[in-house]
């Protein structure tokens, strides 16, 4: 009894350390006493693993307590912007980070599940940018319907690109998947009812019945910047995201699109129809990237072509390298990593493509598997479908 | 009629330097079946070595100025881009030999963003486009209408005499039959004595070198230049070199002359369609890799693990 209480404030008083550190971290604007925050971190950690006992001990209360981990960590994501609203910019950064662990979850699917490089992600996240501002201008649809009409756009995208590749693997997959997005920024760059260059503009707030979210939100009696409307939006489907990639994680689709990645000819001599499989791929993967432009597009309030290049892709696989290859938390970590580096650090905005070249460079050489590698599925207690207690095994 | 016979000009000129940067990538997969998405980008890097010669020995060329000097600096710079195909082979190619495609490929594309954003960052004022210094003569004249620049001749002629050279190295000299035995059969080349670094280095090497040869042209062709060029030529490359079957340095010649044709006669004949040149030439890319995928030349393949 005592000893699970033990672990369950375990758990809550780190997961508190580390969201109290990554908002400092996004709060700090020059070298001030909060480093040294992370300087005393970086000596509990190691400390923690350098001795045997507590390192057992934490890891045993994180591996056999992570649904209460989970419902500790939903907890403060949706405090989050509390202590954030003073600066709307720093809410911002949040929802990128949102953003782009969607769609890293959606490019995981080719990458990491497959093992396809994949570089027309940008194309995916246009088309559900440009019909859900072109829808929602135009013929003034709701957010609601637009957003899924865009993943369903994106979904198309993803399965017109898995047909034109039925009989391409490899280089030529990419060098496909590379033309496409050529052909749709040409395209969107020149027709005329895309808008041209200039793009979309003055796409509207979307709309809960009569409560626009481009007004501040009131919570708890705290005021907080129309930001936070969005914030908890993208947290919203980035949670759904998530659950739905773990469902197919953990399904016998996900294990056949590895063996699929593992070995094509093998895969096909026991039965696999791989053309049906890559269509499959394609339009799961596509329906994320589809998803996020809504989101990107009616938070920021235009579109134009320069965002939806192939460099969408190339952040993206510099975000998932990182991170982790077919790792959720992984990605995810990944994905904050670099999107608060973007985006906080002007002087390294400059560079940033130097950078993610050398982080791509570095990490495929020194460390292939990225910060959090992927784990090998653990079928204890699980075979397709049906629970077997631990003793069966 | 006159415009027509200018744009089947202009449609044979992208078409050579289009199978010039084709061979380019035709070469590193014929032995080594990888490609090296960072050619497109050490091509261009070839043009702005030599315009970086240029820009530190243009106050000195008065006093220099003779003959040797601009051929001078494009075998320099060729020899620069060439020593740097090397290290990107020992950095993308070597650590990953046993681990698969993926990392290769993303490893070249990581040199590929570390190449175009070092020309950007290093070269005064990189980030606009530049204009490539008139190296060759500026001569023009008319002949049945067409507006002839002997510019265009030379790169012509060089691009042949390039090609001829290829396929003598390839077929006369030891290394080019080592490069040869080793695309044939990797292991057997390797118990005949064929060291597998050197020939690796090797192949990285003239294909970086004809990449900066294809690169200095395209300069002296479009007579501009910038950072971010080597995406697209790159793209339109590996295009040519898939589109006649990789692997094969003929098919990269075909390829690129119908890519640079399609091109040219989007121009010409369809109505408004010069935005959409480019679109042209990559939907026939798709199209094509769905119906025939091994390319015009290639052969069908079920690839062993």
């Amino acid at each position: 009894m005592y000893k699970k209480l033990a672990e369950y404030i375990t758990v809550g008083i780190v997961v508190l350390l580390l969201f109290f550190l990554f908002v400092t971290f996004l709060q700090v604007e020059k070298i001030d006493f909060r480093i040294s925050y992370f300087f005393i971190f970086f000596v509990l950690l190691i400390l923690f693993v350098k001795n045997e006992k507590t390192k057992g001990f934490l890891s045993k209360s994180f591996k056999e307590n992570a649904g209460f981990l989970y419902l500790v960590i939903i907890i403060f994501l949706v405090f989050l912007p509390f202590p954030l609203r003073e600066n709307p910019y720093l809410i911002h950064i949040c929802i990128m980070i949102g953003l782009y662990s969607i769609m890293a979850l959606g490019l995981n699917v080719y990458l990491g599940s497959f093992g396809m490089v994949n570089f027309c992600f940008g194309a995916y996240f246009g088309i559900g940018a440009y019909t859900s501002a072109l829808l929602a201008t135009n013929f003034h649809l709701s957010f609601w319907i637009t957003l899924i009409l865009a993943g369903i756009g994106g979904l198309l995208g993803g399965i017109l690109v898995s047909l034109a590749t039925l009989k391409n693997k490899g280089f030529y997959y990419v060098l496909v998947t590379f033309a496409f997005q050529q052909v749709f920024h040409l395209m969107v760059n020149n027709l005329e009812w895309t808008g041209g260059p200039d793009g979309v503009v003055k796409i509207p707030f979307p709309k809960i019945g009569s409560y626009s979210l481009g007004q501040p939100l009131n919570l708890f009696g705290v005021t907080l910047p129309f930001h936070a409307n969005f914030y908890y939006l993208t947290l919203f489907l980035a949670i759904l995201s998530i659950l739905i990639i773990i469902r197919i994680n953990t399904s016998k689709t996900a294990l056949i699109w590895n063996a699929i990645r593992d070995d094509e000819i093998a895969a096909n001599c026991h039965g696999i129809n791989i053309f049906w499989r890559k269509v499959e791929v394609g339009a799961v993967g596509a329906f994320f990237g589809g998803m996020v432009g809504p989101l990107y597009g009616h938070y920021v309030g235009y579109i134009s072509p320069e965002v939806f290049t192939w460099e969408v892709s190339a952040v993206l696989l510099s975000m998932i390298i990182l991170g982790g290859i077919n790792n959720i938390s992984g990605v995810i970590v990944g994905v904050s990593i670099l999107t608060i580096l973007t985006e906080k650090f002007q002087l390294f905005s400059n560079y940033r493509t130097l950078v993610f070249g050398l982080i791509i460079l570095f990490f495929l050489i020194f460390k292939p598997g990225g910060f959090i590698p992927e784990r090998v599925r653990d079928y204890k207690g699980l075979i397709i479908g049906t629970k077997l207690s631990k003793e069966h095994l | 009629m006159s415009s027509i016979l200018n744009q089947i000009l202009h449609g044979l000129m992208l078409g050579v330097l289009y199978s010039l940067i084709a061979s380019g990538y035709t070469l590193i997969f014929g032995v080594l079946n990888v490609v090296n998405f960072a050619h497109g980008d050490v091509c261009i890097l070839g043009a702005f070595v030599l315009m970086t010669g240029v820009l530190i020995l243009a106050p000195l060329s008065i006093t220099l100025g003779s003959w040797y000097f601009i051929p001078f600096l494009i075998l320099l710079a060729i020899a620069v881009t060439g020593g740097l195909g090397v290290v990107i082979e020992r950095l993308t190619v070597k650590p990953f030999r046993k681990v698969g495609h993926m990392p290769l490929f993303l490893g070249s594309v990581a040199v590929a963003f570390i190449i175009r954003e070092v020309i950007k960052h290093l070269y005064p004022d990189g980030a606009n486009p530049k204009q490539f210094p008139i190296i060759l003569t500026n001569l023009k004249f008319q002949w049945l209408g067409m507006d002839i620049r002997l510019s265009n001749l030379i790169i012509i002629a060089i691009a042949a005499a390039l090609f001829i050279s290829l396929f003598t190295f390839v077929n006369k000299t030891k290394i080019g039959l080592q490069i040869k035995a080793s695309s044939e059969d990797i292991d057997a080349a390797q118990m005949m004595g064929v060291s597998l670094n050197k020939t690796y280095a090797a192949i990285y090497f003239i294909a970086s070198c004809v990449g900066a040869l294809a690169g200095i042209l395209n300069g002296i062709y479009f007579q501009i230049m910038q950072y971010n060029m080597g995406v697209i030529t790159g793209i339109i490359g590996f295009s040519a070199a898939i589109f006649g079957g990789l692997g094969n340095v003929y098919g990269a010649i075909i390829g690129g002359l119908i890519l640079g044709f399609v091109e040219s006669f989007t121009v010409a004949f369809v109505p408004g369609g010069t935005p959409y040149k480019e679109v042209f030439a990559f939907m026939i890319v798709i199209i094509f890799l769905a119906l025939k995928p091994a390319g015009i030349l290639g052969k069908k393949t079920i690839e062993k693990v």
